[in-house]
């Protein structure tokens, strides 16, 4: 499995600053698998701690990845970091998984498209 | 219409059922319209369903592999539409409608299908129309922050916050270390 969009990966900080702190699992949401490859990947993280808000700010990582605790992708808390702290890839969602994260990225931006009265 | 013949009876949302004779004699509607008469026998055969019944009428249930079956509406009106588009039943479940495009907009939808994205006009609409109807059911910002997952000011609100805050130290920490000044 090659890191790129969609991929649920390690985020690693070689200098750490705790003993736990120095890795963390990430969910990849930028392209990374171009050449010349980007410095730089947009990722959210991913926390076995329950998020204060669901959906979108959210999402629930399906028990099928394999992670030992239930886990949420924290789509608020999207960031970028230098491409070269991910390694070890352990997942990878759907393509209808992706778009349900990218979508909820799109609410927060406001992008998503404004579909009928709710 | 024979026994054990069916009734085939088109949903306003563009999916299908099936009605058996038992169960139209039974609520007393054997002179209901429909779309189309199939024995069950070649409905069965040819789009490799099942009827089974629910509270209040049968619903035909698609089994790609003969083994579960499917249980909720949703997902038998998600079967049959990949029924229709896959086993091509022509002109079963579809209308034609007239519609008013942008010309911009039409012309990127041709560009779809020149490209091969989509068989034709209908099926690139028909794709966006269930993309809407995907967002369509997911919550918005404004209904997910008026029902929050944890009570505020309880323990969990207090670790959220807290594992928050060791997510924005740990990607500054990122940061620092790559792009901060020789």
């Amino acid at each position: 499995m090659r890191i790129d969009r969609g991929v649920a990966c390690w985020a690693t900080l070689p200098s750490g600053f705790g003993h736990d702190q120095g890795t963390r699992p990430v969910l990849v949401l930028s392209r990374l698998g171009t050449e010349p490859r980007p410095r730089r990947g947009i990722v959210v993280p991913i926390s076995t701690v329950t998020p204060r808000v669901g959906y979108p700010l959210s999402w629930d990582v399906p028990a099928a990845w394999g992670l030992a605790r239930p886990s949420w992708a924290l789509v608020d808390h999207v960031r970028s970091l230098p491409a070269d702290r991910l390694r070890d890839p352990f997942a990878e969602t759907t393509r209808d998984e992706l778009s349900e994260i990218l979508d909820a990225l799109g609410e927060l931006l406001g992008a998503a498209i404004d579909l009928a009265p709710r | 219409m024979r026994f054990g013949d069916v009734h085939i009876h088109r949903l306003d949302h563009g999916d299908f059922t099936l009605v058996d004779q038992a169960t139209l004699a039974r609520e007393g509607r054997q002179g209901e319209p429909h779309d189309q008469v199939r024995t069950r026998t070649k409905v069965e055969r040819e789009l490799r369903i099942s009827v089974a019944r629910s509270k209040t009428r049968n619903w035909c249930f698609f089994e790609p592999d003969r083994a579960a079956r499917t249980t909720s509406r949703t997902r038998c009106a998600h079967a049959l539409k990949a029924l229709r588009e896959d086993l091509s039943y022509p002109g079963m479940g579809t209308r034609p409608v007239t519609v008013t495009i942008d010309e911009r907009k039409l012309a990127r939808l041709d560009g779809w299908v020149r490209a091969g994205r989509y068989e034709n006009r209908s099926r690139a609409i028909d794709a966006a129309l269930d993309l809407l109807e995907r967002r369509n059911a997911r919550p918005t910002l404004e209904w997910a922050l008026a029902h929050p997952l944890v009570e505020s000011g309880s323990a969990e609100w207090e670790a959220a916050q807290r594992e928050s805050a060791a997510i924005d130290r740990f990607f500054d920490s990122a940061d620092d270390d790559v792009d901060a000044p020789d």
